[in-house]
């Protein structure tokens, strides 16, 4: 699951750098030979649109979404699991109601044959399509790990494993990802 | 309209109180959204959800967020940036309190590349604090310069925080880049100046400068400085020489920042693969806040918060000068408790019209609401510079050394922002003379 | 009383702030209380306009001005009374008008269950260019910012290439030269400040951007009937009332931008008139045969099978044209 979600993750990302270069096409192709490409900037709205929805589940699994640790880690167990529940809880309603709603205006899409008010005239129902099952992922990779961590709660030490499984990340995490990465361009070698 | 009025202050309350509980921050503006919306007008309005989602996440302006930070990523992954402070370190050492200024410089010119406070910090500190620490300098000083210095990321264009003010407020991007630069550079001497002033009073925390590397081992490191001129000369050059749009910009350096990693031998898979999860990660996470923002927005809009919070301001302000004074207020203590961002993206649906309201420039407004968010970076508890700046330490150590470190500088913000009231030119200047 | 929540236009835009909003602001009193109206603007709730009769159908809104270009991707029909280049004078606009409103009330009701209460023209859109442009032929080899698929096909037909812009990047793009020119009706370019980026003013109305409100059909229908006659009567006056100021406001806008003529919105700029020739005429009608009404007519009769016919009895009758 988490090899499969690091490639989708890879090839958003890629698409990121596809855009940066036909942007960049576009603008040169432009300027030089006066021949503008129509609907990059469309094409990077959708790239955008999905690659953002794929950042969701990405961002998650990372505890990358903003959550303030402040007085949280000093509470008990029980008081930190209780929060921690609800805290994955609001953002699983969150992300369903994105998903439902998400999956209503794809469904009118499809009804009416929507396609986009542009030069394009893509067909909404192909993009939206992409977007709604990256948000679908988000909605069960959270409840998946809802459900994982209040399976722990009945054994022994489980309050407080089932707390660890939803707590914050403090920041010390992305800085020593970020360490370990400048000891490894510092090597000789490079990456 | 007494009524709105409470309100607005329940959820400004409400948006603080749930968010230290550790909700997810997204998550709340998403609640509260909801919850607004089934007390005022019913079901029918979260029903709007997914269009305002969809509309909202391909935005033609956020498309430069992911681009920027991507090229961000590639530079800092092909070292680039290491080599830079590397670079300027051998400038300065032999002056005293040498490296702390590199510290300020380097941010700066990084700054010029990245669109993030928090990255800036990250990437100029894990390069700086070995150094510091390895030539006994004085370790608050030290932490509060990279904390403060890293501030500049958002300042200093291109700036994910200015380009979300744009695409919330419908003011040019390509504009409030350029009002950003004079008080960024402002800023820079200005937390130079702090450096300049606290060793001449504690010459103990200048360190040992160590011996200046030879100028002809000096001259040679220039040449790691021009990749970031080069991206730089890019960006801009191509933003205000008429080539090119702010997404169009982005695209055009991230271009020139594979290329540079690719002339580094820098650009392989492992390299790209790092690069692009951290990419998408902060994208999702950037999105998924302005998307529960656009919503919110969009409620409050519709029940009438910020059109009452307005008229409310507007009778007790005496003009602009007071509204300004009540804002930085507002954002003092917001920013003691919320993320920047998150923060940036609550209050402007409200303050915006107020600020217009009162004739208020919208460009030179972005300037001072960026400031101000620097300013939430280094303040406590709640300040993400010092929480990077702090993850940098041996494990173990007091994170007040970094809040104290980093007060004078704090205190210079405040003081950029007292020059851009008295003297709103600053920030203006660059947009009118490029854009007239 | 009946609660209405509306969402009107841009609140920057003349008609919008002159007309709408004390409109529907004072609907209460009109109707002697039969209503009460909440009024917002779109850019006010950050909204783009692309689901608009989404939007209306949710019931959030029970009115809601429209922007047929905006949504044409939904359902193109709407788009046959805003096609470019089709009807350079008013008069011919209100006739075109007057016989589509018919079909497209029909249509707005069986697809999107909305009640089609006024239609309404903003002022003439035209061209503002940096540089010379004396005729449609020198449109040849510039950047033109264009926002709707037909309008793109009309300036390629004339050699130029359409770049699709967001209306906040337009003023700094045409002084960049990312764009050459752009489209806006005459006022609204005075007021986004146009004039200080561009030298030229090309009156050629390219469309009259044409507005519609829609109730939505369940709140509609529910009204009582005296209510619904009186909301009908007023509706009506609305929009003779933005008619009358269309004509108006179009020469304003040129006055404004160029000097030639009396400008009561601030002080007039100095842009070049350049008035449309009679050869321009015919290009124009070449280009909308060529290009515009085949264009939109694939993707209409795609849609909706009588599309073409319905519209070459009503506009094409009005206007000259037809689509084969
Ligand atoms: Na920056
Ligand atoms: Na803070």
């Amino acid at each position: 699951m988490r090899k499969l979600l690091d490639i989708v993750t890879i090839v958003a990302g890629a698409g990121f750098l596809g855009l940066a270069f036909l942007t960049a096409y576009e603008v040169l192709s432009r300027k030089l030979f006066n021949h503008s490409l129509a609907g990059v900037d469309e094409i990077g709205g959708y790239i955008y649109a999905i690659g953002a929805a794929v950042g969701f589940t990405a961002a998650y699994v990372a505890n990358a979404h903003i959550r303030i640790n402040l007085i949280v880690a000093r509470f008990p167990a029980l008081v930190r699991l209780v929060l921690n529940v609800l805290s994955h809880a609001i953002l699983l309603a969150f992300a369903l109601l994105l998903t439902w709603r998400g999956g209503a205006q794809w469904l009118r899409s499809y009804e009416l044959g929507a396609v986009s008010p542009t030069p394009l005239g893509t067909k909404l129902v192909y993009p939206q399509g992409i977007w709604l099952v990256a948000l679908a992922c988000f909605t069960l990779v959270i409840a998946a790990r809802l459900v994982r961590a209040l399976a722990k709660i009945p054994g022994e030490g489980g309050i407080a494993a089932a707390a660890r499984d939803l707590d914050i990340d403090d920041v010390s995490a992305e800085t020593q990802a970020e360490l370990t990465s400048l000891k490894r361009r510092q090597s000789p070698e490079g990456l | 309209m007494i009524e709105t009025t409470t309100l607005a202050a329940l959820y400004i309350a409400l948006l603080v109180g749930l968010s230290l509980l550790g909700f997810h921050v997204a998550a709340v503006m998403a609640m509260l959204g909801v919850i607004g919306a089934l007390l005022t007008f019913g079901p029918a309005v979260v029903m709007n959800i997914g269009g305002l989602a969809w509309s909202t996440s391909n935005d033609y302006l956020l498309v430069a967020l992911p681009m920027f930070v991507l090229m961000g990523e590639l530079l800092l992954r092909s070292g680039i940036t290491d080599r830079l402070y590397n670079a300027l370190s051998a400038w300065v050492r032999g002056v005293p309190g040498g490296l702390l200024h590199s510290n300020i410089f380097a941010s700066a010119i990084f700054s010029a590349t990245s669109g993030s406070s928090v990255a800036t910090a990250a990437t100029i500190g894990s390069v700086a604090m070995p150094n510091m620490t390895e030539r006994g300098y004085n370790e608050r000083l030290a932490l509060g310069s990279i904390a403060a210095g890293g501030t500049l990321g958002i300042l200093i264009p291109p700036s994910i925080n200015l380009m979300i003010y744009g695409a919330i407020t419908n003011t040019s991007v390509g504009r409030l880049f350029a009002a950003g630069v004079v008080p960024g550079v402002l800023m820079t001497i200005l937390f130079s100046a702090v450096i300049v002033v606290w060793t001449r009073f504690d010459r103990a925390s200048a360190g040992r400068g160590g011996t200046p590397a030879p100028m002809r081992e000096r001259l040679v490191l220039l040449v790691d400085l021009l990749p970031i001129l080069l991206i730089f000369a890019v960006v801009m050059g191509s933003l205000y020489s008429g080539f090119a749009t702010a997404t169009e910009a982005a695209a055009l350096g991230t271009v020139a920042a594979t290329g540079l990693a690719a002339a580094r031998g820098r650009l392989n898979r492992a390299m790209l693969a790092e690069a692009f999860r951290s990419t998408i990660k902060v994208t999702g996470m950037v999105t998924l806040l302005i998307v529960a923002a656009f919503f919110l927005n969009f409620v409050l809009g519709l029940i009438g918060i910020p059109q009452a919070v307005a008229q409310w301001v507007d009778t007790v302000s005496t003009g602009p000068l007071m509204t300004l004074l009540l804002l930085i207020c507002l954002y003092l203590v917001l920013g003691c408790f919320m993320e920047t961002l998150s923060m940036l993206i609550t209050t402007l649906p409200i303050v915006t019209p107020i600020v217009l309201q009162q004739g208020i420039d919208p460009v030179w407004f972005g300037i001072f609401v960026v400031i101000m968010c620097e300013l939430s970076l280094v303040t406590p508890p709640v300040g993400m510079n010092l929480f990077v700046v702090q993850g940098i330490r041996k494990p173990g150590s007091d994170v007040r050394d970094v809040v104290l470190g980093a007060i004078p500088f704090a205190l210079c913000m405040l003081v950029l922002v007292g020059l851009l009231i008295a003297a709103p030119v600053l920030a203006t200047w660059l947009p009118d003379m490029l854009y007239g | 009383q009946t609660a209405v929540n509306v969402l009107g236009g841009f609140s920057n835009q003349y008609q919008n702030a002159e007309i709408e909003k004390p409109f529907f602001e004072g609907l209460e009193e009109a109707t002697d209380g039969a209503v009460s109206v909440r009024f917002r603007s779109i850019d006010e709730l950050g909204l783009k306009g692309y689901d608009g009769f989404r939007q209306l159908q949710s019931g959030v809104f029970q009115v809601m001005e429209i922007s047929p270009g905006y949504v044409a991707g939904d359902d193109p029909f709407v788009m046959g009374l805003d096609l470019p280049g089709i009807m350079p004078e008013l008069d011919t606009n209100r006739a075109a008008i007057e016989a589509y409103r018919g079909p497209l009330a029909q249509r707005v009701r069986e697809k999107f269950d909305g009640e089609l209460l006024t239609i309404w023209p903003y002022p003439a859109s035209m061209l503002f260019c940096s540089g010379e442009l004396n005729s449609l032929s020198d449109l040849k080899g510039k950047k033109v910012r264009v926002f709707s698929p037909a309008l793109n096909d009309l300036v390629s037909y004339f050699g130029a290439s359409g770049v699709t812009l967001p209306f906040s990047e337009v003023y700094p793009s045409l002084q960049r030269g990312v764009v050459d020119c752009a489209i806006a009706a005459s006022l609204s370019g005075y007021e986004a400040k146009w004039h200080e980026v561009t030298d030229t003013l090309f009156t050629l109305p390219l469309t009259w951007a044409n507005q519609l409100h829609v109730a939505n059909g369940e709140f509609w229908d529910g009204l009582p009937e005296d209510d619904r006659a009186a909301l009908t009567t007023e509706f009506a006056k609305m929009e003779d009332e933005m008619w009358s100021v269309a004509e108006d406001a179009t020469a304003q806008g040129i006055a404004c931008n160029t000097g030639e003529g009396e400008c009561t919105f601030g002080d007039a700029a100095d842009m070049k008139l350049v008035e449309y020739s009679a050869e321009d005429e015919e290009k124009l009608i070449e280009a909308v045969n060529s290009v515009v009404l085949p264009g939109w007519a694939e993707d209409c009769d795609a849609a909706f099978g009588e599309c073409s016919a319905i519209w070459n009895e009503t506009v094409g009758a009005a206007t000259g044209y037809s689509i084969e």
